[in-house]
This record gives structure tokens, C-alpha cells and sequence, in this order.
């Protein structure tokens, strides 16, 4: 019989990694119903992972492996299915208390529309290389070599400089 | 802009996700109380029943041969077509054993791969539809020996079974090339991907292009 998984420390990671989440969930979906869908999706396949978490791995790697693994799955799906469970709540609440400049704001608008119209696994190398990884790291939550690594960012920067271009044009 | 600004807006941005986002308690409570459902499970129903299915025919078929081992035209037509079904049966285990291994805990290509290969097992069957074509004589000859007891091999002429054979035999290297060439490794050539997305839809023929662009990736050609 599976062992039940701790409860509280598992709340405790998630609180800490939080923004993990909501970043993978702002990347994959552009409409907000389906990011609260997906955000469901993730924390309930990373609840249902949790006993098979390894500690050899940091939890942040676990972590992302899951989360990124989930959003690719539903991105791929032509027709959204919704998430396996569904509540009228949202899982994640964004305020707006904190103090923003309009030109902050179009930076992030920005930011995600270059993060949007790459590949789907192209758009996960580019998250972990944005949240400072290691080549290692993303290699290991990726499936790929280090060396293929580098190969696939130092791509993911060409395409990347011809939009900036391409929008500063 | 360039990437270094990117960086540094994707660090503000998060400072703005450290500051303002809030997790719903109730909502992550509610979530550990749910039972573990798996979304995979139906399909492996679906490729045990079609294992069991494939498994029975072959046994029915190997019966047939063993009944009618003295004559050729039933030899030959039952051990084609249990080749044809043995295949199909070997596909069905793959695909089972493809799902019994799906780990959560493994890295995004490894899954992504099988997930993949697991949505377009429809294109294993439009593969096998082309093995499937040389053996054609092979179901009325053992449709009428079943159903009447009917031998149409000595009921058509001699000539008539000689251009048959003939046309099978070129038929069979044809038909082994095909089943080869329509796979994902091939789906950048055009013939092949117009026939999976005529026969299968191009939701199939681009998960294929995902599974050809995962290896692509591993081995560091993209």
C-alpha cells in the first residue's frame, strides 16, 4: 500500500515555490481559465507525485520536471480538456497591490508574447535559463546533454535577437 | 532589447510574483483530498482488450493450420495472417508496457516521447494496413473453408492462382518498404506525412513531427 505523502511539507514546498507554478501556467496559456486549469493540473500531478520524489534531486528540479512535463501535455491537446479536477476557486490570486510602472508592464506583455510564439520545449528551456539554471540542471529536467543544451539556448537566443529586432523595426 | 533585459525583467517579474501572489489554501486542501485518478487507465483497458482480441485470433488461426496442415493453400494462408495479427498482438504489448512505464518523476523528453508515441498508435495500424495488403487471398481462401467448407483454390483455374501469386509476390517487398517508410522518423517527407494526415488526421502526423523532433533534439540536430 502507497504510503500517504506529508501533507504540510508538501503545502510548505508549494507556498515556496509558488511562483514556479504561475510562471509555467503564464507561459503555456494565454487564456486565464486555462491557466487556473492548468495551475490545478500541476499541483494535483506534482500531490500525486510526491511519494515518488527522490531527495538526490533538489525539489525545485522535481518540481519542474512535473509542472513543465503537465503544461506541455495540455498545450499539445488541440481541444482543452480542462484540468482532472475543477473548482469554482482559483488556485492562485494575483494582487494588485504592488507598485508597477506602465513600461514594467509592457516589458512582462512582452516578455511573454517572445515566450508564447517559441516551441513548446523551446519555451521550457527558455523558463529555466530565465530562473537562472544550471546547464546541468536544465539537462536534468530536460532529458537532454549539457552540450545539447548549450547548442539549444545559444538557438533559442539567435531567434529571440531577430524578434527583438523584428519589433524594434 | 537583448537577452541580458529579458533576464533582468524576467527577475522583476518575479520579485512582482514574490510580492503579489497569493495561494488559495482551501483551494490546494481541497486538491490533496482528491483520489488519484489516472488519465491513462482507460487507455489501458483499451490496448488489454485489443492484446486479447489479437491474441485470440491468431489462436483460432494457428487451430485452422493444425487442422489443415496437409494442404498448402491453408498453410500458407493461415501462416500469413498469422504473421499479420502476431504483429498487431507485439504492438499492443509495446504500446502496454510504453504505459506501464510512464513515470511522472522522469525528464520532460523521456515522457513527452511516450506520451506522444502512446496518441499516435493509430499510425502503427495504418503501418500494418500495408503489410496487411499482399495477404489479401489469404481471407477468402480461409473465410470459405470456415463458414462452407469451400475450397475456391480448386475451384478457380490454375492460371488465375498462378498471376495471383505472381502479383503477391511483388506485392510483399512493395508493401515491407511501406510499412518501413511510414514512420515518425519519415514524417519530413511529404508522401509520408500526406498519408497520415489523410488517413489519420494532422493532429497524428504533427505528434509524429513532435516524437521525430524529440530524437532530433537528443541527438543535438535542432
Amino acid at each position: 500500500m502507497d504510503k500517504q505523502p506529508d501533507k504540510e511539507t508538501f503545502l510548505q514546498l508549494i507556498e515556496e515555490n509558488k511562483r514556479i507554478i504561475f510562471k509555467i501556467c503564464n507561459s503555456y496559456c494565454p487564456q486565464k481559465k486555462d491557466r487556473d486549469d492548468l495551475a490545478q493540473e500541476i499541483v494535483y500531478q506534482l500531490w500525486k507525485s510526491f511519494n515518488g520524489y527522490k531527495t538526490d534531486f533538489k525539489f525545485t528540479t522535481w518540481m519542474y520536471r512535473i509542472a513543465l512535463n503537465v503544461a506541455i501535455s495540455c498545450y499539445r491537446k488541440e481541444k482543452q480538456s480542462g484540468s482532472t479536477i475543477s473548482f469554482v476557486e482559483h488556485l492562485m490570486n494575483l494582487s494588485d497591490d504592488t507598485d508597477t510602472s506602465v513600461e514594467t508592464e509592457n516589458n512582462f506583455k512582452l516578455l511573454h508574447q517572445f515566450i508564447a510564439e517559441l516551441k513548446e520545449i523551446d519555451k521550457s528551456i527558455l523558463i529555466l535559463y530565465l530562473d537562472d539554471k544550471s546547464y546541468k540542471e536544465i539537462a536534468e529536467i530536460i532529458g537532454l546533454t549539457e552540450t545539447n543544451v548549450a547548442t539549444k539556448i545559444n538557438r533559442i537566443k539567435e531567434i529571440l535577437r531577430n524578434k527583438f529586432s523584428n519589433h524594434k523595426n | 532589447m537583448e537577452l541580458r533585459e529579458l533576464k533582468s525583467i524576467w527577475q522583476a517579474y518575479d520579485t512582482k510574483l514574490e510580492k503579489s501572489l497569493k495561494l488559495n489554501l482551501h483551494c490546494l486542501e481541497m486538491i490533496q483530498s482528491q483520489k488519484a485518478k489516472s488519465k491513462l487507465k482507460p487507455l489501458l483497458w483499451l490496448r488489454i482488450a485489443e492484446v486479447i482480441l489479437h491474441s485470440m485470433v491468431v489462436i483460432f488461426l494457428a487451430d485452422f493450420l493444425v487442422n489443415n496442415i496437409s494442404m498448402i493453400q491453408y498453410v500458407l494462408s493461415a501462416v500469413a495472417l498469422i504473421m499479420f495479427f502476431a504483429i498487431a498482438f507485439a504492438n499492443g504489448i509495446k504500446q502496454i508496457i510504453l504505459l506501464k512505464e510512464i513515470d511522472n518523476n522522469e525528464d520532460i523528453l523521456t515522457i513527452q516521447k511516450k506520451l506522444t508515441l502512446l496518441q499516435s498508435h493509430i499510425a502503427d495500424y495504418i503501418r500494418l494496413t500495408f503489410l496487411c495488403i499482399p495477404t489479401y487471398l489469404a481471407y477468402p481462401i480461409i473465410v470459405f473453408k470456415v463458414l462452407g467448407n469451400f475450397d475456391i483454390v480448386s475451384n478457380l483455374s490454375h492460371n488465375w492462382w498462378i498471376a495471383q501469386l505472381a502479383f503477391t509476390t511483388i506485392l510483399i517487398p512493395v508493401c515491407i518498404w511501406f510499412y518501413n517508410q511510414v514512420t515518425y522518423r519519415n514524417i519530413h517527407k511529404k508522401w509520408v506525412r500526406y498519408i497520415i494526415e489523410k488517413s489519420a488526421g494532422t493532429r497524428i502526423s504533427k505528434a509524429m513531427e513532435f516524437v521525430k523532433d524529440i530524437d532530433d533534439m537528443k541527438k543535438g540536430n535542432i
